[in-house]
């Protein structure tokens, strides 16, 4: 069973769009990328993931939870396409307040933010307030939150959005070393050569439906490059 | 207390204490507290020191603090006005209710930690009051009654912070503040003329505007009972209504709400 099951899920939003019976069943300790363009309702997925919206009709489970139940989000971390946090904060203060919200305190939580200051290398920004930072080093902030408490599921919104190439390296670095650790990593992203090079499943959503779910792999073997294969996908639908 | 509602109450509070609104309150009350008890002490030094020829020590307190329960009130409805609004706004709130916490939770904690900075100013002008006007009469002018009516005004408050950031959810922040002084306004309205009328004359002289007025005062929590009892309790004037179905109406409306409010979160879409 896997640690993420949607089922039939619809949601619309008056007559302008609508996710139509998305299916998902995405397996413990992979890498799965949602693909789509500008609209497709890879957030709006990712929200009904977090319980941020409601369905009009299906289910989602997140490790055997229901998404209505808290215990659904235990062990599972998330950053937004643009992540913000409250100015007065100092890194440090951020990654302890999400620490504290996992239920994390102590010896234990300040060995585990001085470990993900240092994974983003962003040690020298510890004590410097957010409203001091630049947006790169507030989505490396978000970045290490990633690294705060036992997340068994991370969840990216467009996380290659606004890094700098180091960043984006470094990024790179972290997720795979996170699937190393058996985690599990679903990324919402546009760009295809990045998830190609990461990812071991993908989903191609368009305009609220699901166009195809497999493994990279398999895609691989008969096209050219996933680029190729998204272009057609889309282009597919289009006509 | 678990740790997430621990962590979430202080940062509601390191967010709000930074409110422009708590910092201009905070100052211009000191001012006045400070100048009033200024102008009094120049009186009483006026009246050869003695103070009681035309005014007590005590009264001049209670006024003061009924001017303090009306600014308390405005900060409250502030407070729970932006308390929430604020992590929309910010974007901010996905990433509150992404943690394993469920939204009732949050809502509640929130509201938690803006009732206790409203506690927290409210004492510290109680204090300073009770202090420089105990020093002005050269007397303790703290009373008993004066504690009550800070404990029974902290419910109030607490109350209108809890209206304030119901309405938030469905309206724009000027809307919500309209809505919240709107609905207390008229709530206090009802309750001041229903609450000492006897049930036989509910309907004698029935007029549109007295049928809306009593419509209001059984839908609405009787926040006003809090606040006319904490009046008397620094008056020390007998309430003279009927307690028991002023203290059930409360409880049960109010629970009835955060019912409400609990349902209204729980189903919203962010």
């Amino acid at each position: 069973m896997g640690i993420i099951q949607i089922t039939d899920i619809s949601k619309s939003y008056g007559n302008d769009f609508s996710l139509q019976n998305i299916n998902l069943d995405i397996e413990k300790g992979k890498i799965f990328a949602l693909l789509g363009p500008n609209g497709a309702g890879k957030t709006t997925l990712v929200k009904l993931m977090l319980n941020l919206m409601h369905s009009d009709s299906g289910k989602i489970e997140i490790n055997q939870h229901n998404v209505e139940d808290k215990n659904s989000r235990m062990g599972v971390a998330f950053i937004p396409e643009k992540f913000s946090f409250f100015p007065f904060y100092t890194a440090k203060g951020a990654l302890e307040f999400f620490g504290k919200m996992k239920g994390i305190e102590g010896a234990e939580l300040d060995l585990q933010v001085s470990h993900a200051l240092g994974e983003l290398n962003i040690s020298e920004l510890a004590d410097r307030k957010i409203s001091k930072m630049s947006k790169g080093q507030v989505q490396r902030i978000g970045l290490a939150s990633i690294l705060i408490g036992n997340n068994d599921l991370i969840i990216l919104d467009e996380p290659f959005s606004g890094l700098d190439p180091i960043g984006i390296r470094d990024l790179k670095e972290i997720i795979k070393k996170l699937k190393s650790q058996g985690k599990t990593l679903f990324i919402n992203s546009h760009i295809l050569m990045e998830m190609e090079q990461l990812c071991d499943e993908i989903a191609i959503l368009n305009k609220g439906k699901l166009l195809f779910s497999g493994k990279v792999v398999d895609v691989l073997q008969t096209e050219a490059s996933l680029d190729d294969f998204f272009y057609k996908m889309i282009n597919g639908d289009r006509q | 207390m678990k740790a997430q509602y621990k962590a979430l109450i202080i940062d509601t509070i390191l967010k709000e204490v930074r409110s422009k609104t708590l910092i201009f309150v905070f100052v211009a009350t000191t001012a006045s507290i400070l100048i009033g008890h200024m102008i009094l002490s120049t009186i009483i030094n006026s009246m050869g020191g003695d103070a009681t020829i035309s005014i007590s020590g005590i009264d001049a307190l209670s006024v003061n603090f009924r001017i303090l329960n009306a600014i308390n009130f405005i900060l409250a409805a502030v407070f729970g006005i932006s308390v929430i609004k604020s992590d929309y706004e910010n974007n901010i709130i996905y990433q509150y209710l992404s943690f394993p916490i469920s939204r009732a939770e949050y809502f509640f904690t929130r509201i938690l930690g803006s009732w206790l900075l409203v506690m927290a100013y409210y004492a510290y002008s109680y204090l300073l009051s009770a202090i420089l006007f105990s020093f002005t009469f050269k007397k303790m002018v703290f009373t008993s009654g004066h504690f009550l009516s800070f404990l029974v005004l902290g419910l109030y408050l607490l109350l209108v912070i809890f209206i304030s950031v119901f309405f938030s959810l469905f309206m724009n922040k000027i809307g919500a503040l309209f809505a919240t002084f709107a609905s207390c306004i008229a709530a206090a309205a009802a309750f001041g003329t229903f609450a000492k009328t006897p049930y036989a004359e509910y309907f004698v002289n029935m007029s549109a505007f007295k049928g809306v007025g009593l419509v209001l005062y059984y839908i609405f929590p009787r926040i006003s009972f809090l606040d006319s009892s904490a009046t008397a309790l620094l008056s020390s004037t007998p309430l003279g209504m009927n307690l028991i179905e002023q203290i059930i109406h409360l409880i049960v409306l109010t629970a009835a709400y955060v019912m409400l409010a609990q349902y209204v979160i729980k189903k919203k879409d962010f």
